[in-house]
């Protein structure tokens, strides 16, 4: 296979692997420290593109600077996310937090239902698209990479992700709340006892989750369209990253979502009759053979 | 088919007694009884003439369904503005059904609604694998069903003896087989890459697609063929491999929000300055232009199954302008394909009530209507829209994007439009399309 | 004590069975016999079809809480079985030409238990939500083989429309459709409702039964008895597919067209969604969840376009209030509080 195509290929893999990474790490951070296994987690990230899809088309009539535009979707975005979900996190999502696994599951998927009526709602069901004035990755162009032109944009979301990635690791290894979080994923009872107050270290852990869903969804739009169907393809893709990473390993859905990425990328490339079974033959195989999942033995950043 | 209509009632009348009498049941008395509102009325019923749409509400293919909603929702009001229909009777719609919900609370809905005998008709459809579901069992209950959008060739050819149901939609063959015919008026056309939706709708029209190729002799070779899932996010993979593999020609069949997604990725990764050209088929046309706004490449052919563009023959037809006018005004938006197709589906109804109360004298019952919609033809924006038997042949039309149009959008429109006629690529009535497709005749001169 | 999953079957004192059992067996019977004579009485076509629709997915649902609800297993791959059991109904009519019911459905059952063996073989090892997944992307695998005819039997999407089925040699297919259903084929469901309840019923109080619970319970206690585990979570895996496949075989002539959508992992979760509506902490929940079930979506399809919304909110709602006990273990719960109550005073 020419050089060209591999890089391009890779290319590929690493876009998909950081859209993958945003769906889905909040989803095992949940899990690992809060025990919670949110279903509707990824349904965030499909709000979020819708609410960037939105934000980006009224923006003409103010802005059209690039940079202002990436700083809405970078900042803006997951910061009101951030603030909504501290306020479901105290609401809807409260209760969820005392039942079991199985009831967690199947009370978030009743959270998608409500959620993709509420997206329905208020931008009804077509597809919406980025104008071109104000969509970025138009904006930005393509870029050299090694003799190969690749689009500015998507190489500038890798670019996030790999941020995101190494900022959450030392915020898990670095500060306070890093600590206890990696604390209660072990033993939370202690650390209840310990008199921290756990309920806010929830609400932040809950919000910073669901906030990075967002940043993804909000990333992912410029390059792609707002449809409804974007929330249950990423739920079931952001399930198949933390079941092949292991659930509660920070690690671990950066290796799934480069590994599906790529498998992803290079399989379509070059095995194109496989797509639709790549992701869950992979998955299927991942739990056969190592059911805890590639890193799920071990803690949230070991 | 048959126009006669007495006949269809004995026949009818022949079975129900002969199973009457193997099961001794009372259900067949029953069954007997039934008749759906509109039976034995002396003149034109009083209440209007009652509609049950069933669209995609939600879900993906709402995209169409909103469309679709949009046009009949004019269309009622602009029938109902002229007295309704033959002037007499007024259209209601009287409820809308999500297809999201799937075939099984489809069908129980159709089986609701023959039961409680208060909907006259039944109109809509956009999956094909709901009308292949809902066809028949509507056709069980008696039940007249126009079915509006779903191209797939099976519908008849699986189910032949539907007496209530028409479809006023082209079959899919016209947009496989036109880009067949199209790909004979190429030249340097060797290597073709196809890239359809991996479902039912895309597979058919590879499948025709190739063999059709294959049987007019054409000299070209599929050297791939790629089936990304509906719905796709991230076609990125498939346009570098394209991209990389510089064919030719490439064909697709995706549409809705999928080809808007594809082709603004394929110009982000530059494929299509790696291909010559592109047919893009999947009923593409104005709406797809209007979401990528200015970046649609000029390489490219854009159409489908029927004359569904909003500036064809937008001079020379009145009726067609005075939709798109009307259309544009009342949404701010030009008419895709979903507007497109239900406007056949009016046109069918009025054209089809008319003539049937013009033999009988009296307002049709539902299977005369059903017959009475068979075999006509009305205007559209390709000429006439011919109904050979229950299914109408539809012509193939495509175009290159150009912003050369007068209609007051600020996106390119399609120009140097290629009419192909609906005999070029459709069967003949009662050949079997695949059969047809593989003993395709080549268009010569 | 183990809180991850459901207790089932409050058993009473056991002098007090056999009267109970009396008790629900002459239940069974009229409600046997109302359901039976109901089309013919009402000549409702519409209810009928409401109603078989309604028992195919009760005896789904009832097949799918002996894994959940007993075995103590949640499976998000359920669709697989049900799907097995309408693609083996219609390609064995269409392909290969069987028209007998009774040996389209066995056949549809055992396809099922052998797809069932399996995806069981492949996943009874892992456990809650690994289960969970590992059944879901085993079935999702289902479904792409059959959403892209691999094999050449399944003609993708589009699915196959099928024929009725002929019963004993009696050529009953040639009756109209209202007919068939109405005289026929609703009774054959009905029946097989019946017969799903009795023998689930008493596979449940056999030691079998029994040996399940106990593993649910206490896997540990269960594996230092001497218990095989695996095998026992396989049995009750082989066990609930082929109802579920039974279930789907009956439905693929309701609907009258299969398609691979009946294999997706939204049908699995339709699936789970009634049982746990019911309550999967009781027998006879699933049955009341399914037509729950069905009558809510009916309903609310008919007043909102925001359908899911509400299905959602009733998903939710039901989860977090009434667990296990789902809405027939909460209304049992309901009048035995009103019975001690009236007792207390």
């Amino acid at each position: 296979m020419p050089i060209e195509s591999l890089l391009v290929n890779t290319f590929n893999g690493l876009y998909f692997a950081a859209l993958l990474f945003f769906a889905s790490v909040g989803l095992t951070l949940v899990f690992g420290i809060l025990n919670l296994l949110n279903m509707a987690h990824a349904a965030f990230y499909g709000l979020g593109a819708y609410v960037a899809v939105w934000t980006l088309n009224n923006a003409g009539d103010v802005t059209t600077s690039t940079v202002v535009l990436l700083a809405m979707l970078v900042l803006v975005i997951p910061l009101v996310v951030f603030v909504l979900s501290a306020v479901l996190d105290k609401t809807v999502f409260a209760p969820l937090y005392e039942i079991e696994h199985v009831y967690q599951l199947l009370a978030t998927f009743g959270v998608i239902l409500m959620l993709d009526d509420v997206i329905k709602f208020i931008w009804g069901a077509s597809p919406i698209t980025v104008d071109g004035a104000t969509d970025p990755s138009r904006q930005l162009g393509a870029i050299d990479l090694m003799g190969v032109s690749v689009s500015a944009y998507r190489s500038f979301v890798i670019l996030i992700a790999v941020a995101c990635a190494v900022g959450l690791y030392l915020m898990f290894v670095k500060t306070k709340l890093g600590k206890i979080s990696q604390a209660m994923s072990e033993d939370y009872e202690m650390v209840q006892m310990l008199g921290i107050n756990v309920n806010r270290v929830r609400v932040l852990i809950f919000s910073i989750s669901v906030a990075i869903a967002a940043l993804g969804g909000a990333l992912f739009v410029p390059f792609a369209t707002a449809t409804p169907a974007v929330t249950l393809e990423y739920v079931l893709l952001s399930f198949a990253v933390i079941v092949i990473g292991g659930l509660g390993s920070l690690k671990g859905v950066v290796v799934a979502a480069l590994v599906i990425g790529m498998v992803r990328s290079f399989g379509i490339a070059y095995f194109p009759a496989l797509e639709l079974a790549i992701v869950f033959g992979l998955m299927a195989l991942v739990i056969i053979f190592k059911p805890e999942g590639l890193f799920g033995d071990e803690g949230v950043v070991e | 088919m048959t126009k006669d209509n007495s006949r269809i009632s004995r026949r009818h009348f022949l079975k129900g007694s002969a199973a009457v009498t193997a099961l001794g049941s009372l259900a067949g008395c029953a069954l007997l009884q039934e008749d759906f509102g509109t039976d034995e009325i002396d003149g034109i019923p009083d209440e209007p003439f009652r509609i049950v749409q069933m669209i995609f509400e939600s879900g993906p293919p709402a995209f169409y369904g909103e469309e679709a909603m949009n046009a009949s929702d004019m269309l009622v009001d602009r029938i109902n503005d002229e007295g309704g229909l033959i002037g007499e009777r007024e259209i209601e719609i009287v409820d809308r059904l999500d297809e999201d919900a799937g075939p099984d609370s489809l069908i129980s809905d159709v089986q609701a609604m023959a039961q409680e005998g208060e909907v006259d008709m039944l109109m809509g459809i956009v999956s094909s694998a709901h009308s292949l579901a809902v066809a028949p069992a509507a056709n069980d209950q008696q039940f007249p069903f126009l079915v509006t959008m779903p191209g797939t060739y099976q519908l008849f050819e699986e189910n032949p003896d539907m007496e209530y149901v028409v479809r006023t939609a082209g079959s899919n063959a016209a947009g496989a087989v036109g880009a067949v015919r199209m790909v004979e008026q190429m030249d340097d056309v060797e290597t073709v890459i196809t890239i359809d939706p991996d479902y039912a709708w895309g597979h058919d029209h590879q499948e025709m697609f190739e063999a059709g190729l294959e049987a007019v002799g054409a000299d070209v070779e599929i050297v791939e063929s790629r089936y990304p899932e509906l719905g796709e996010t991230d076609y990125s993979a498939h346009v570098s491999a394209i991209a990389d593999a510089e064919p030719d020609l490439l064909f697709s069949s995706l549409w809705g929000g999928d080809i808007a997604t594809f082709v603004s990725q394929g110009v982000d990764g530059g494929m299509f300055e790696a291909v010559d050209q592109s047919l893009l088929i999947g009923d593409t046309g104005a709406p797809l232009l209007s979401s990528l706004g200015g970046s649609m490449p000029e390489n490219v052919w854009l159409g489908g199954r029927g004359g569904y563009q909003p500036n064809y023959r937008y001079d020379e037809d009145e009726a067609h302008r005075e939709f798109v006018d009307e259309y544009y005004e009342r949404y701010d938006q030009l008419p895709g394909w979903g507007a497109y197709h239900e406007w056949m589906g009016f046109q069918a109804l009025q054209e089809g009530v008319e003539r049937a109360v013009s033999i009988i004298g009296d307002w049709p019952t539902g299977e005369q209507l059903t017959a009475a919609m068979n075999n006509i033809a009305f205007e559209s924006p390709h000429g006439q829209h011919t109904m050979y038997g229950p299914q109408a042949a539809a012509p193939a039309v495509f175009g290159r994007p150009t912003d050369d149009h007068d209609l007051p959008v600020d996106h390119p429109l399609l120009g140097e439009f290629e009419f192909i006629e609906a005999a070029e690529v459709n069967p003949p009535e009662d050949d079997p399309t695949m059969d047809w497709v593989d003993e395709l005749e080549p268009v010569t001169g | 004590m183990s809180t991850r999953l459901p207790t089932f079957g409050d058993m009473k004192a056991q002098e007090l069975k056999g009267l109970l059992l009396d008790k629900r067996l002459l239940g069974g019977g009229v409600l046997f016999a109302a359901l039976a004579l109901y089309p013919g009485l009402t000549m409702n076509a519409y209810h009928t079809r409401l109603l078989a629709w309604i028992m195919c997915f009760a005896i789904a649902a009832l097949g799918f809480n002996i894994v959940l609800g007993y075995t103590g297993l949640l499976s998000f791959g359920h669709a697989a079985f049900f799907g097995t059991g309408m693609y083996t109904v219609v390609i064995a009519m269409e392909s290969a030409g069987i028209t007998d019911l009774i040996v389209l459905l066995v056949l549809a059952m055992l396809a099922a238990g052998v797809v069932g063996a399996v995806i069981g073989a492949l996943s009874v090892k892992t456990h809650e939500i690994y289960f969970a997944l590992l059944t879901l992307a085993l079935a999702q695998l289902l479904y792409v083989l059959a959403a892209r005819d691999v094999g050449g039997l399944t003609r993708g999407t589009d699915g196959i429309g099928l024929s009725r089925p002929d019963f004993l040699g009696i050529p009953i297919s040639e009756a109209p459709a209202h007919i068939y259903l109405m005289g026929f084929y609703y009774h054959v469901i009905l029946v097989c409702l019946f017969a799903t309840i009795a023998v689930l019923w008493l596979v449940l109080r056999s030691p079998f039964g029994l040996t399940l619970k106990m593993i649910r319970e206490n896997e540990t206690r269960a594996e230092m008895s001497g218990v095989p585990i695996l095998r026992y979570r396989l049995y009750s895996m082989v066990l609930s597919a082929m109802i579920v496949g039974l279930a789907g075989a009956l439905y693929a002539v309701v609907v009258g067209h299969v398609t691979p959508e009946y294999l997706d992992w939204t049908m699995s979760g339709e699936i789970v969604f009634m049982a746990l509506l019911g309550g999967i902490g009781t027998f006879l929940g699933p049955i009341i969840g399914a037509s729950g079930f069905i009558i809510l979506q009916e309903v609310a399809l008919g007043v909102t376009t925001y359908w899911h919304f509400t299905m959602g909110l009733v998903l939710f709602v039901v989860v977090l209030t009434l667990r296990e006990k789902g809405i027939w273990g909460g209304a049992k719960a309901l009048v035995d509080d009103l019975n001690e109550r009236r007792d207390d005073s």
